[in-house]
């Protein structure tokens, strides 16, 4: 099961994806094909693509909620999808915040909360929570039910609840597809706020160029189930080397081609219309 | 190349623990067993004097009545209520908004219940006959004194409380889902009625035959309606051959036998729906309905005014009286028990139906293969097998383990009420499951998926996220099913513990000892808490309706 990290060049990445391939039963084509990934400690890794390319099963292949056909899945140097066994998403020490948020609508946000903290002794859970709902700006809407939230505030309940059991890796799934666009830039800063605070690995799914430039230290580029592109978002800015990646970025191209963008003070970029990619 | 070649891992490692998926299959198999043990048991049995002289001279009638049966219930029951869900769905007229909702109450009255009304309505000393003795000249013709007790007569009696089956699948589906090709047909100026034959049938059949098939089940399954005008059918010869023979095998050849008639009638069903599921998705709209006027509207609303009159409010009007005339008499202590005790059963049915379909519905969100599907279709089989088929085959299965377990001496599960409840769950299984599986539906997967990935299993999920918020659903589900178990007649009759009564084995009972006005209370009572439950179950269909336009 252990890795023998000897055998591993340099530290131990936190999430590291082997030749992942999968398929859905009766799909024309493969989902993901041989994608591999690493995510360091402390990193933000966003993978970026047109809707239906296969991010989103990656990142449910990550969190446990499906099986890989192929390849294996590391978290912190143990397999916890292969060949070698599997492990299921309530033992991965994963969060999640998923794209519709999954807030229990019957439970009040402190609850939900505290909904993963089952092994925490019960005196700390209250303190916990209450830490947790400071640093997502929600201190005192703890009796409130989710429904009785802005779609900003349920989003940060969501991380919230997702930090609570202080996972190892965070997954984020279209943090900012739900939310309208004029809050997008606030929501953005606390967001990036939050988890430089908390300093947890994130993997983030998005498909919007300025989210990536705000957001990530590295960019995976997934088309047609495969991984075309990677790199820091100001190489892939540079020095495209594909055509999807290049229209991807064009539009943050700025008058001033020799400003890189991700020079750029977040906030102040313009803004496209719409979400990249094929409506 | 590779990947496929490694895909072969997938076979042991799987995303969900293997105990829902066993749990599942092992209730399968469990509820499959009296099922199952039914045909092998023909097979098997030896061939005694008495199974040749019912297959000479017995199984021809059986046949014979149980298919005239089929076909005039079937077809008056397709005529009542695809003609009553077209006029309601596709016309306005006066009154269309009440009988639209009334029209759904026969489903509240059971067969026999019905029969022993009109049996007494009609009959030679009935009210109906004596008027007419009285009013019209030469009265005492012999014309005069028909005799009800006919077979044709219980085929309308069916067709008069089963119809509504067909009527809510073929509005449903004229209300949602047909609207735009309906009116697409009148734009390019065809009449009503040609509207109706060209594109309201063709695209209603799926649901006309779904509906149908239901009709012809609950026919088949008849006990207490035919026994009562002695029409001899199979249920009533299952019933000859155990209760006055003694004679098992025979009742399990004849439980056999019809079986195949209900495989028959579901494989029909299936060929005649076949690719044919062309009823469009998604949200069509209620075409803008025919206004009717003088004529025409009161011929529809007396369409479908007569078979609630006649399916329902005749049935439970005649029941009140006789229940105004009896109950001080017969509603004492014994009386109150009695329903206790037959609400206790069914309380208890129902909550093992709901843990069961629960069981099986979440395993087949846990670990959706085929293996979690095909148990759970398994499971839900006995809803289509003929409530006294089911008994005799768990009378098979409980009297062979006696055998084991008391040396062959003593009954030890054979006639307790434990054998009931299982076999109640059997036949009503799918009562329960079918709301909880949409209820699941409702919910959705990333709930469960976000407690999941915070570190409760499965188990903790269903209890702590789905639970709660499927509260309502349960209810309904065990509701259904207990107030089909009150309504059960033969399997409760062949499988109830000795000296065991429910409301409607008393009902029977006292109602084939020629005491049909003291059976009254027990019928009204069934009859009135099914009403509430239909009544309930038709608005919240409603609710969902409109919730499914508003999205």
């Amino acid at each position: 099961m252990i890795v023998d990290p000897a055998a591993l060049p340099g530290p131990e990445p936190v999430l590291r994806l082997e030749g992942i391939g999968k398929r859905y039963a009766g799909a024309e084509c493969d989902a993901l094909r041989d994608v591999s990934l690493e995510l360091g400690t402390d990193e933000l890794l966003a993978v970026v693509g047109q809707s239906g390319c296969g991010k989103t099963t990656l990142l449910r292949i990550v969190a446990g909620l499906e099986v890989p056909d192929a390849g294996s899945v590391r978290i912190g140097g143990r397999v916890v999808a292969g060949d070698e066994g599997w492990t299921p998403p309530e033992r991965r020490g994963v969060g999640m915040v998923f794209q519709d948020f999954g807030l229990f609508p019957h439970l009040r946000v402190e609850q939900n909360v505290a909904y993963g903290l089952g092994r925490l002794p019960r005196a700390q859970r209250r303190p916990r929570v209450e830490e947790l709902l400071e640093l997502v700006d929600l201190a005192g809407l703890g009796r409130r039910y989710p429904h009785q939230l802005s779609g900003g505030q349920q989003q940060r309940v969501a991380l919230a609840r997702a930090l609570a059991p202080e996972p190892r890796l965070l997954l984020l799934d279209e943090p900012f597809s739900n939310l309208d666009r004029p809050l997008k830039a606030a929501l953005r800063e606390s967001l990036v706020r939050v988890l430089r605070r908390t300093a947890v690995p994130t993997l983030l799914v998005v498909h919007d160029a300025e989210d990536v430039l705000v957001l990530a230290d590295r960019v995976a580029v997934l088309q047609g189930g495969r991984i075309v592109r990677e790199g820091t978002p100001g190489e892939l800015c540079r020095n495209p080397g594909d055509a999807y990646v290049e229209r991807f970025f064009q539009r943050l191209r700025l008058p001033d081609a020799n400003r890189l963008p991700d020079e750029l003070p977040s906030g102040s970029l313009p803004a496209g219309e719409e979400p990249l990619g094929p409506a | 190349m590779e990947i496929a070649l490694r895909r072969n891992w997938r076979l042991t490692v799987r995303s969900v623990p293997w105990g829902w998926t066993l749990a599942a299959v092992g209730l399968a198999a469990l509820l499959a067993i009296p099922v199952v043990t039914v045909p092998v048991g023909a097979v098997l049995a030896p061939t005694g004097d008495a199974w040749t002289h019912v297959s000479r001279t017995l199984l021809p009638r059986y046949a014979g009545n149980t298919l005239f049966l089929l076909a005039v219930s079937g077809g008056l029951a397709l005529v009542l209520g695809a003609g009553s869900a077209w006029l309601v769905a596709m016309c306005d007229f006066p009154g269309r908004r009440f009988v639209r909702w009334a029209l759904v109450l026969p489903l509240a009255v059971p067969a026999y219940m019905a029969a022993y009304v009109y049996a007494a309505m009609f009959g030679v000393t009935g009210p109906v006959q004596r008027v007419l003795r009285a009013v019209v000249p030469g009265g005492g013709d012999a014309f005069y004194y028909w005799n009800v007790m006919r077979i044709e007569v219980v085929a309308v009696i069916f067709a008069l409380v089963l119809f509504p089956y067909v009527y809510l699948p073929a509005r449903a589906l004229l209300e949602s889902r047909a609207g735009p090709a309906l009116e697409a047909a009148r734009v390019l100026g065809r009449g009503h009625l040609e509207v109706f034959r060209t594109v309201g049938l063709p695209l209603a059949r799926p649901a006309l035959a779904a509906g149908l098939a239901l009709v012809l089940m609950e026919v088949v399954n008849d006990y207490g309606a035919v026994r009562y005008f002695g029409v001899p059918t199979f249920t009533t010869g299952i019933f000859r051959a155990w209760f006055t023979l003694g004679d098992l095998d025979t009742a399990v050849r004849l439980a056999a036998v019809l079986m195949i008639v209900v495989l028959v009638l579901l494989l029909a069903e299936r060929w005649q729906r076949g690719g044919a599921r062309y009823a469009t998705k998604g949200g069509g709209s209620r075409a803008t309905p025919y206004p009717l006027r003088g004529v025409g509207a009161a011929g529809a609303f007396v369409f479908c005014a007569v078979p609630v009159a006649l399916g329902f409010a005749v049935p439970v009007l005649h029941l009140a009286a006789w229940t105004l005339r009896t109950g001080p008499e017969v509603v004492d202590a014994n009386f109150l028990r009695l329903a206790a005790n037959s609400l206790a059963l069914a309380a208890l049915a129902g909550a093992a139906a709901v843990l069961v379909g629960l069981v099986l519905a979440y395993a087949c969100r846990l670990d959706p293969t085929r293996l979690t599907r095909a148990a759970s279709r398994v499971a839900l089989l006995g809803y289509s097998v003929p409530g006294a088929v089911i008994a005799v085959g768990v009378l098979l299965v409980t009297l062979a383990l006696d055998d084991v377990l008391g040396g062959g001496v003593r009954l030890v599960l054979t006639g307790t009420a434990a054998a009931l409840v299982v076999a109640y769950v059997v036949r009503f299984l799918a009562v329960a499951y079918l709301p909880l599986d949409a209820g699941l539906d409702r919910v959705g997967r990333s709930l469960g998926e976000a407690s999941r990935m915070l570190g409760v299993r499965p188990l903790g999920t269903l209890l702590r996220v789905e639970l709660p918020l499927l509260r309502g659903t349960l209810v309904a589900a065990g509701t259904l099913v207990v107030i089909d178990v009150l309504k059960e007649l033969p399997l409760t009759l062949i499988l109830r513990p000795f000296n065991f009564d429910t409301l409607a084995t008393r009902a029977f009972q006292l109602a084939s000892d020629e005491q049909v006005a003291q059976s009254a209370p027990a019928a009204l009572l069934v009859i009135l808490s099914a009403t509430a439950v239909v009544a309930l179950l038709h608005r919240s269909l409603r609710r969902d309706a409109e919730s499914e336009h508003a999205r």
